[in-house]
Order: structure tokens, then C-alpha cells, then sequence
């Protein structure tokens, strides 16, 4: 209400003036700022205070003025930044970069890949809390390629006590703007993975123990590729193979792959193999 | 004899801009003490004032956080605004772009209190060149203890503590 009231005053001018205005603990007096004000600031100064019904002299000996013009100002430089269009892309952006707060992503789970989790005792609740009450939380930006777009991906650890001892719960997403997709949800046992490391090295660490080889083209077989570009010519529909999974053994493949656009290349990141029956035995053995 | 360590208090949202947008170097005004209120009552640190003690900034943020951010902190409205202008000038300046400046607005009018969780950066001393740190003229000060900035810290220059 107070922006729209105010005469137009540029960005810039608008962003000096408020900076001298503001209130500094070390010299609590604003006459010496004031006094020091370039000519466009006093213009632009004398404009706010109008607006305000008030005067230069009000300004100097009352705070509360004070504090109605820093927030007259910060409104103008307020109104570009945060009209709804340019917050909402700004706020997208941050997503993406890992920078907004845990509680503003919203978590989306898609229910056929979770029915592999639900097997295995888990709840999309489970997946919730350890996003949101996380003990610790990785992002990761990954470009496989230069001319690829970044893959997002952050990985969260929640430490949880249950009747059966302890175990850490470690979810992996990967960030699209303001939304975390869940990629996986995995019980990890401090005598399998000690829990000291970041969240992407007790990932690495779960993959040495229930993680089966992949085999990709050109590639020497790994059990987990954290990122790559791999050369895929066209013609050629070779993608990700897991070679020692033994027989009758359940096995998903997780991550992120996909074929470049602009380049004969797929692109992978975070992508590993889990032996689901392996896996499965051992929450059976800590269940008993 | 100088101190081992310098000290600062600061919004976790600063840190992290300062990070992002300004190639994760930043400027810090710090003092020797962690707390000045431990030292000697007749030296001169121990009359520093709340605004200027790491420990009392710090519990200033944290109670802030711990209440559920009131809507009307003057404290925190002001670094808040002094980040919106800084950001402005830093795009006007070419440092930044119109969409950095957007992020950094968007980052600190984030209604998440939590941004503003106080961090205590401690920054041994030994490591850094003595010009750069700067003993901030007397007039300048809030206090009669030393006070010092230094403009050009380095992420590996820092450490950076969340106290529990």
C-alpha cells in the first residue's frame, strides 16, 4: 500500500538510500548519513517523506519514521523481484539449486515404484519424516556432460529407533524445482553402514553391500555410477545391463538415465542396482 | 597478544548468499571474543555492546527462530532489507543478474523462519594475511574493544558452528 503511494523512484537510487538508512548499532546517529546524501538520494529522500506526510526533521529524531521509510523503500524495490511471476520462477530456480528450506518442496511419490518399498515394510510417511525431520541432508547437482542440463539430486538420512534396535532410514530424490521426486527409501544398519558419512557416501557404502554390477557399453562393469556421459550412437539400443544378478534373484535399477539432446550421449547419474532378494533377506534377519 | 581465532555471528541466509552469489566470498565483521560478556570485567571487551557480541547476536537470531519468527523484528526486517538493497546493487553493478537478484529476494522473504538460524563463524587467525583483516577505526566501533572485518574470506578460511 505504501509503494503505490510512492513517486517513482529508480532501483538503484532507491537501494543507496536505504542502505544509508539503515540502522547501523555502531553509529546510531543518522544525521552525519543524511547529511552525506548524494543529490538523486535527497531527491528521492524528499519524495518519501511527502508521500508520507512528513519532513526531513521528523525523520531525523523519531525511529518509527525512520523505520516507515526504510519500509517505504524496501516496498519499491520489493515490487519487481516479488510480483508473482518472477517469485515463482526465482522460487523454481532455488528449488532446483537446493537453496529453499526442506518444508517448501513438495514430495511426490509415485505409487507403482513405491509398492517395491511397501514390500519391504516401508510407509510413504516414513519417506516424509525423513525428508522433513532429516539428521542429514546431501543436495547434488550433476552434470554428466557440458552441454547436458544438471541432473538434481539430494539424499536424505533419518535416524530411527524401533522395537527391532536401531537403523537409519536413507531416502534419495531427485529435485525438480520446487518438487522432490522419491527415487528410493532404504533401511541402512549401523553394522552394515556406519553413519558418521555424508548421505551420498552411506549410499555408496549400502550399494558395496546389496548392489549388483552393471554393465554399460564402452564402460568397464561397476556397481555404482554417480555420473557419466557415455558415447551411444544411434542406432545402437544398448543401455544399462546388470550382469551378476544370480538366478531367481529380485533386482531393480535405480537413478537417472537418459539420452542427451544434443548429443550422442546417455547421460547417467546415481544410477545403481539392488539385489532385492539379498536385501529383503537381511531386514527378514532383523526382524526376527 | 592477539587472539588465536576471530569471531562472527550471522543469519544462515547470508552465509548461503554470500556463498551462492558472491563466488562464496564473504565479508564478516568479527571480534576476538566469542563472547565478550567471559572476559575480564575490567577489560575492555567485556563492555561491548549486545550488538556487537557474537554470542549475543547469535542468541538474538535464536530466539527469533525459536519463537516462530514474529512478523515484526526489527533486527531481522533490517538484515533483511539490507540483503534486498545490497542485492539491487550488486545487479546494477553487473555482479549479479536480474535473475540472481529475484533469488536473493525470493531466498530472503522465504516465510521458513528457519533461514534466519544463527551460525558462529570462527576463523583462525594464523592462515590469514594480517592486512586483510582490518581494525575498525574507533569511531566506528560500538564499543571500546577492538573490532575488526575482513572483506575477502574464503569458505576454507572458516568455520562455520551451529551450537546446540
Amino acid at each position: 500500500m505504501i509503494a503505490r503511494a510512492l513517486p517513482d523512484i529508480a532501483e538503484g537510487i532507491a537501494a543507496r538510500l536505504l542502505l544509508r538508512l539503515l540502522p547501523d548499532p555502531r553509529t546510531a546517529e543518522i544525521e552525519p548519513r543524511l547529511s552525506a546524501l548524494e543529490a538523486d538520494e535527497a531527491v528521492a529522500l524528499a519524495g518519501v517523506l511527502s508521500s508520507l506526510k512528513t519532513d526531513h526533521e521528523s525523520l531525523s529524531g523519531s525511529p518509527a519514521i525512520q523505520r516507515q521509510v526504510r519500509d517505504a523503500l524496501a516496498a519499491v524495490l520489493r515490487r519487481g523481484p516479488l510480483s508473482d511471476a518472477r517469485r515463482d520462477a526465482a522460487t523454481q530456480r532455488l528449488g532446483t539449486a537446493g537453496s529453499l528450506p526442506l518444508s517448501d518442496y513438495k514430495i511426490s511419490i509415485p505409487p507403482g515404484l513405491f509398492k517395491t518399498f511397501q514390500e519391504f515394510g516401508e510407509r510413504q510417511n516414513y519417506v516424509e519424516s525423513a525428508i522433513r525431520e532429516a539428521d542429514a541432508c546431501e543436495h547434488i547437482s550433476i552434470r554428466a556432460a557440458e552441454q547436458e542440463e544438471q541432473v538434481a539430486h539430494s539424499l536424505f538420512v533419518r535416524r530411527v529407533t524401533s522395537k527391532s534396535g536401531e537403523y537409519a532410514h536413507l531416502v534419495i530424490t531427485q529435485r525438480v524445482g520446487k518438487r522432490l521426486d522419491f527415487n528410493a527409501i532404504w533401511r541402512v544398519y549401523p553394522e552394515v553402514v556406519r553413519w558418521d558419512r555424508s548421505p551420498r557416501d552411506i549410499l555408496r557404502a549400502f550399494v558395496q553391500q546389496f548392489g549388483l554390477m552393471i554393465d554399460i557399453p564402452t564402460r568397464a562393469p561397476t556397481q555404482f555410477i554417480e555420473s557419466d556421459a557415455v558415447p551411444q550412437p544411434a542406432y545402437s539400443t544398448a543401455r544399462l545391463n546388470v550382469v551378476n544378478a544370480p538366478l531367481g534373484h529380485e533386482y531393480m535399477v535405480f537413478g537417472t538415465s537418459r539420452m542427451s539432446a544434443a548429443l550422442p550421449v546417455l547421460s547417467l547419474s546415481f544410477v545403481y542396482a539392488v539385489d532385492l532378494t539379498v536385501y529383503g533377506e537381511f531386514l527378514a534377519t532383523k526382524r526376527r | 597478544m592477539a587472539g588465536l581465532c576471530l569471531y562472527s555471528a550471522t543469519p544462515w541466509v547470508k552465509l548461503l548468499i554470500q556463498e551462492r552469489y558472491r563466488q562464496n566470498v564473504h565479508f564478516v565483521w568479527c571480534s576476538e571474543h566469542a563472547d565478550t560478556r567471559l572476559t575480564h570485567p575490567n577489560s575492555l571487551p567485556y563492555n561491548t555492546p549486545p550488538t556487537s557480541n557474537p554470542a549475543e547476536i547469535y542468541a538474538g537470531l535464536r530466539t527469533y527462530v525459536q519463537r516462530g519468527g514474529e512478523r515484526h523484528n526489527d533486527k531481522v526486517n533490517s538484515i533483511r532489507q539490507g540483503c534486498e538493497a545490497r542485492a539491487v546493487e550488486w545487479r546494477e553493478a553487473g555482479v549479479i543478474t536480474t535473475e540472481q537478484q529475484d533469488e536473493i529476494f525470493a531466498l530472503v522473504n522465504n516465510p521458513d523462519c528457519r533461514i534466519w538460524r544463527p551460525v558462529l563463524l570462527v576463523i583462525p587467525r594464523a592462515p590469514i594475511n594480517a592486512a586483510r583483516v582490518q581494525l575498525v577505526p574507533p569511531a566506528k566501533r560500538a564499543g571500546f574493544a577492538e573490532e575488526w572485518t575482513i572483506s575477502d574470506l574464503r569458505r576454507d578460511e572458516f568455520d562455520e558452528v551451529e551450537l546446540p
